[in-house]
């Protein structure tokens, strides 16, 4: 390579590099554009600023630079003279077009506006340049606008500010000196010391990532640069307090500014700690002060959140934080990048996502003699961060909080809600620094009103005034021959079931059960079992169902926790409770009539459920909620004396009280399932047969019985009106299903045994359109709130722990007081003084119409390389190909140690992980959420509570063999690109590039020798996205023929190429 | 959320003699009082277990005259 006689080369800078790669992921995008606008007034000069602007080009080399490539490096080169032209667009005989209310002038500036916009957006090429643009546009005799933009990778916020000076002093006629120092003088200076890169290596150990803020959208697999920009004013009154502050703790208002950003999105993204990036401007040499050039580099700040602190505890530490970055300054981001390998997904910027910057100092106008000069930045509509916030300041002195945002994440709404959020926080830390960061004020009043109030509790209760068996009798008053039960063909009606439950309970009463007391309950599906629940209420006592196919260990265990004394079961189980202090009361026994009546706050019934240390607890349900959710679901399900509707759910499941209960108080009739219930493949043929027309299902199963008769192009269930759906997340996919195949309503309920059945329940719209399915808001009698760790409300939004209240609470653990104080705990906003909460564990939020939805387990939440992961989210995505059975996901290290995901996946056929799995993920999951490997397993190990058991789950190293060589001459070629550019012997299929220590300079390299050794042209996103040799090659060949391989002279070429980019990076060093 | 929860907690307890917990650097909130020691969240909890002896709620157990 031989430079032209009128140009010369120099080595780019690490930042120049950095901004140089993105250009090749997103070419001629405008989001590294540095523009402006100057409004000027007064009579002008246009072939005068055409000069000027020409001696401004002359001077600074910077401006005739562009940045061709060779081999996949990027060199500068510098022209000896460049013309950049200065169209003049004339605006002036722009009439109003006909009928428009505006006077002309108006449109001449909204055009002058738009041809601003359009100059800027236009794109630049970095190889060819030239990357300064000017334009001006005539408004009229006196009045201009002139449009500068200049491409970042030459220029920076201060350069505009030299750009205008010197333009200024060549239009007043003034001879620009030549400047005393060169920008590739500042390039060959910037050595990376060793012992910086040791510094902020140790700086930077294990810190996050990947900030994930709570956003409106999910992260897409790779990001784009749509975005926005909000702003809000920076009160001069908090301006003034945050100087004030800034001034008695020896800092800057920017460290202030910062740890209140800092603040905010640490309680937002609930973390302990986050990087923020800033822009670090290096000139060393006072003689670089005057020169036009990419001076400004980001560099992440380290912001310490953990241990609780207090406001000023954190302003102290952000102090710390800033100067010690100033200090260690010279390593660029990049070289940080390829030293830290932090996560490489093409979904995020690496390092830091979020950035901040406040130019306290307003920019200065260009001072052109007789011409009033107002320079106006146009808001981004672009993003480089997922967050951007600047603190710019006018002329007049007023600051502004200007937030640009990717698009892709959020919404101008949530964005303006962060606006006021850090006002809010600021002003409170500012004024009380002695105040810990997790207490500041995130919420208005009119905000808290709204979650705490309407939001948390749409109406009262029903007041118990009949229990829920007691509606049963009322039913046997009114309608005695109306079938209440069917079963196996055969009807029962309210009167003979009402009847047989009296029998049962005067035998109870018989043998001493009252109110308050606990009647276990063994018998198998059927209408005697229904008959005993109702009987155990009529004593007045609470039933305790066991379930027939539990070890008899366990419903030892159950009975002694329990403290039950007396049983009913089926004679054939009856034997299984031998050796319990339990008696079975005889079905033959003496009977003894009573009134005992139950009191609301008594024991109804007493469900044992696993929890998560596995250990079984009883949450003892009341009267008072149990008649609060019969009625409420009664009235919310329309039911009526027609309905038939299934019982289906175990009866050791609350399901099947929610089944049962609001459909006798109704008058309908329930519908028992056969013993043992269908499965999802005969279900249609059961609710098609009994004339069903309303049941309720959890989602998993719900979800196989819609793929069952999707799969077989059947109506699920003509006969039903209605399904509710619970008990886990609904899958949005299949509910898009059941709506075109059913057109049957869906309703979603959440609810916890804690809670009584259910919390909040709701109408899905149709079609439904979204990634999550929403629970609604809460029930009456039922409060929800969702809370931080402080029980402080959180911002809609924004995920915190849903807590529920009202009357709709359990009494709490059967003989556990400790369990029970750890879950229920003081309600600080109810309306009545010492109510209860219960937490849920589960992670909510408010969405902005005040329905609720659910994110997952608080503690099943994953952590991978600081990646906050929810499983169900991932199971979820595997579960949605169409040929696995059964998904689960666990953490394990990798052979290197380190954690990573793993998806075990039981396929519908065989134990082989099925096809096209991995991109099956990788079109509905962010990179760092799908599975680093895929192990195919016969069955999901379930411990003895039927609980996923990820200890019985195999090591995934046996699945994802390692250092596996190439196997096809596809893999072949690219593992000798790999090999020449990353200088490893042999690189196995699986390994990862930047593990192997690619840089993404290396991928540059790697990405042009591919379109030399291959012949094709493979985009550089590809290569983030897939940077396994055998992933990259399914990729190519998914798309291309596979080529040839290559010829035997291609090694030769590729090692002396390897040894051209070695011997340029040595003079670079040199230079 | 109670994730890395290391806090100081006081027992407390509201007029149906029902007990919890609450930050110790916090007043408890209305019909709440503080009815037992400081501690951390297991320690308030263990201490709990030993006087909350009747989970039915007080109004219930004057009723049943118990």
């Amino acid at each position: 390579m031989t430079a032209s006689p009128s140009t010369s080369t120099a080595p780019v800078s690490p930042a120049q590099l950095g901004l140089w790669l993105i250009d090749q992921l997103r070419p001629g995008s405008s989001v590294y554009t540095v523009f402006c606008t100057v409004r000027l007034s007064g009579p002008l000069d246009p072939a005068r600023l055409r000069a000027a602007l020409a001696a401004v080009v002359d001077r600074h080399e910077a401006l005739r630079t562009t940045f061709p490539a060779y081999d996949g490096v990027p060199v500068q080169r510098v022209a000896d003279r460049l013309e950049v032209p200065l169209p003049v667009v004339d605006l002036t005989d722009l009439a109003g077009p006909a009928g428009a209310s505006g006077p002309a002038g108006s449109d001449r500036e909204a055009e002058a506006e738009r041809l601003a916009r359009h100059w800027c957006e236009l794109p630049f090429d970095l190889a060819a340049g030239p990357l300064l643009r000017a334009g001006l546009v005539r408004l009229a005799d006196r009045e201009h606008l002139l449009a500068v933009a200049v491409h970042h990778i030459v220029c920076d916020g201060a350069s505009l500010q030299v750009l205008f000076a010197d333009l200024g002093r060549a239009y007043a006629g003034a001879e620009l000196p030549p400047p005393v120092a060169r920008f590739r003088d500042y390039v060959a200076g910037r050595d990376q010391d060793p012992a910086e890169l040791g510094w902020w290596r140790d700086r930077l150990a294990g810190a996050p990532d990947l900030l994930q803020l709570p956003g409106d959208r999910p992260r897409p697999a790779v990001r784009g640069t749509a975005g926005g920009t909000r702003t809000a004013a920076l009160p001069e009154e908090l301006l003034t307090e945050v100087a004030a502050l800034a001034a008695r703790r020896r800092m800057s208002p920017f460290m202030v500014l910062l740890a209140g950003w800092g603040a905010l999105l640490g309680r937002l993204a609930d973390v302990p700690e986050l990087l923020v990036g800033i822009p670090v401007t290096d000139r060393p040499e006072p003689a670089y002060e005057e020169l036009v050039g990419l001076f400004v580099d980001t560099l992440p700040v380290r912001l310490d959140l953990s241990g609780r602190p207090t406001f000023g505890t954190v302003l102290d530490r952000v102090r710390r934080s800033v100067l010690d970055v100033l200090s260690h300054r010279s390593v660029t981001f990049d070289r940080l990048v390829e030293e830290l390998r932090p996560d490489r997904s093409p979904g995020h910027t690496p390092l830091v996502q979020v950035a901040f910057s406040a130019d306290l100092a307003p920019l200065a106008e260009p001072a052109l003699p007789g011409v009033r000069a107002e320079v106006r930045v146009p808001r981004p509509d672009t993003a480089k961060f997922d967050l951007d916030l600047s603190v710019p300041r006018d002329a007049d002195g007023t600051a502004t909080l200007v937030l640009t945002y990717s698009a892709e994440l959020f919404d101008p709404d949530r964005v303006d809600r962060l606006l006021t959020q850090l006002l809010r926080l600021l002003a409170a830390g500012v004024r009380a620094p002695d105040t810990p960061v997790a207490l500041l004020p995130l919420l208005d009043a009119a905000e808290r009103d709204t979650v705490l109030g309407g939001w948390a509790h749409t109406a009262p209760a029903a007041p118990p005034d009949l229990l829920a068996h007691e509606l049963v009798s009322a039913r046997a008053a009114t309608t005695p021959d109306a079938p209440a039960v069917r079963s196996g063909g055969v009807d029962i009606g309210y009167a003979e079931l009402d009847a047989r439950a009296e029998e049962v309970a005067g035998r109870l009463r018989a043998a001493g059960v009252g109110p308050d007391d606990l009647v276990a309950v063994l018998r198998h599906r059927g209408p005697e079992l229904v008959v005993a629940v109702l009987g155990v209420l009529r004593a007045g006592a609470a039933f305790l169902p066991l379930s027939p196919t539990a070890p008899a260990g366990y419903l030892a265990g159950v009975l002694a926790a329990a403290g039950a004394r007396v049983a009913l079961a089926d004679p054939q189980l009856a034997g299984r409770l031998a050796g319990s202090p339990v008696r079975v009361v005889p079905d033959d026994g003496p009977w003894r009539a009573g009134t005992g009546r139950a009191h609301p706050d008594d024991l109804a019934y007493v469900l044992f459920t696993s929890g998560s240390t596995g250990e079984p607890k009883g949450v003892a349900v009341t009267h008072r909620s149990l008649a609060n959710v019969v009625t409420t679901m009664r009235d919310m399900y329309e039911l009526t004396p027609a309905d038939r509707v299934l019982q289906f759910a175990s009866i050791g499941f609350d399901i099947a009280v929610e089944e049962m209960f609001p459909t006798w108080a109704a008058g309908g009739c329930v519908v028992l399932s056969p013993d043992p219930p269908p499965g999802p493949d005969r279900m249609t043929e059961l609710i098609t047969r009994e004339r069903v027309s309303f049941t309720i299902l959890t989602s998993g199963y719900w979800r196989q019985w819609t793929t069952w008769a999707d799969a077989r192009g059947v109506h699920p269930a003509p006969t039903l009106r209605l399904v509710s759906v619970g008990a886990e997340p609904v899958d949005p996919d299949a509910l898009r299903t059941w709506q075109r195949i059913a057109r049957v309503p869906v309703l979603n309920g959440y609810g916890l045994t804690e809670t009584t059945v259910n919390a909040a329940v709701t109408l899905l719209p149709d079609p439904f359109v979204g990634d999550l399915v929403p629970i609604g808001p809460p029930l009456r009698g039922a409060r929800a709130y969702v809370l931080d760790a402080d029980l402080q409300p959180v911002p809609v939004g924004v995920p915190g722990e849903l807590h529920i209240g009202g009357d709709c609470l359990a009494r709490g653990y059967l003989g556990r007081p400790d369990l029970t104080a750890d879950r229920f705990v003081p309600d600080p906003y109810g309306p009545v003084p010492g109510g209860r909460l219960h937490r849920t564990g589960d992670r909510a939020r408010w969405r902005s119409d005040g329905q609720l939805e659910i994110l997952g387990r608080l503690d099943g939440q994953l952590k991978v390389r600081g990646h906050r992961i929810e499983p169900a989210h991932v199971e979820a995505a595997l579960h949605s190909h169409p040929d696995v059975a059964a998904a689960v996901v666990a953490v394990r290290p990798d052979r290197r140690g380190h954690d990573r995901l793993v998806g075990y996946v039981v396929p519908r056929t065989g134990t082989a992980v099925p096809a096209g799995l991995r991109e099956h993920l990788a079109g509905r999951l962010p990179p760092y959420l799908v599975p680093a490997a895929l192990v195919g397993v016969p069955a999901i190990p379930r411990n003895a509570n039927g609980k996923a058991d990820p200890r019985a789950l195999p090591d995934p190293a046996d699945a994802v063999p390692v250092g596996i060589p190439a196997r096809t001459a596809l893999e072949r070629s690219l593992a000798a690109v790999w090999r020449e550019a990353l200088d490893v012997p042999e690189p196995g299929v699986h390994d990862n590039f930047f593990e192997l220590g690619g840089s993404s300079l290396t991928l540059a390299t790697v990405h042009s020798r591919l379109g030399e050794a291959l012949g094709v042209t493979v985009g550089l996103v590809a290569l983030y996205e897939h940077p396994t040799i055998a992933s990259l090659a399914r990729h190519l060949a998914g798309g291309e023929q596979e080529p040839a391989p290559p010829a035997d002279d291609r090694a030769d070429r590729l090692r002396a190429g390897r040894a051209r980019i070695a011997g340029r990076r040595r003079e670079r060093k040199d230079s | 959320m109670y994730t890395d929860d290391d806090r100081r907690y006081v027992v407390v307890r509201n007029e149906e003699e029902q007990f919890s917990l609450w930050p110790a650097d916090r007043e408890p909130p209305a019909g709440w009082a503080v009815a037992g020691p400081t501690g951390t969240r297991p320690e308030c909890l263990a201490h709990i277990r030993t006087v909350w002896t009747d989970l039915r709620p007080k109004s219930l157990r004057d009723l049943r005259g118990a």
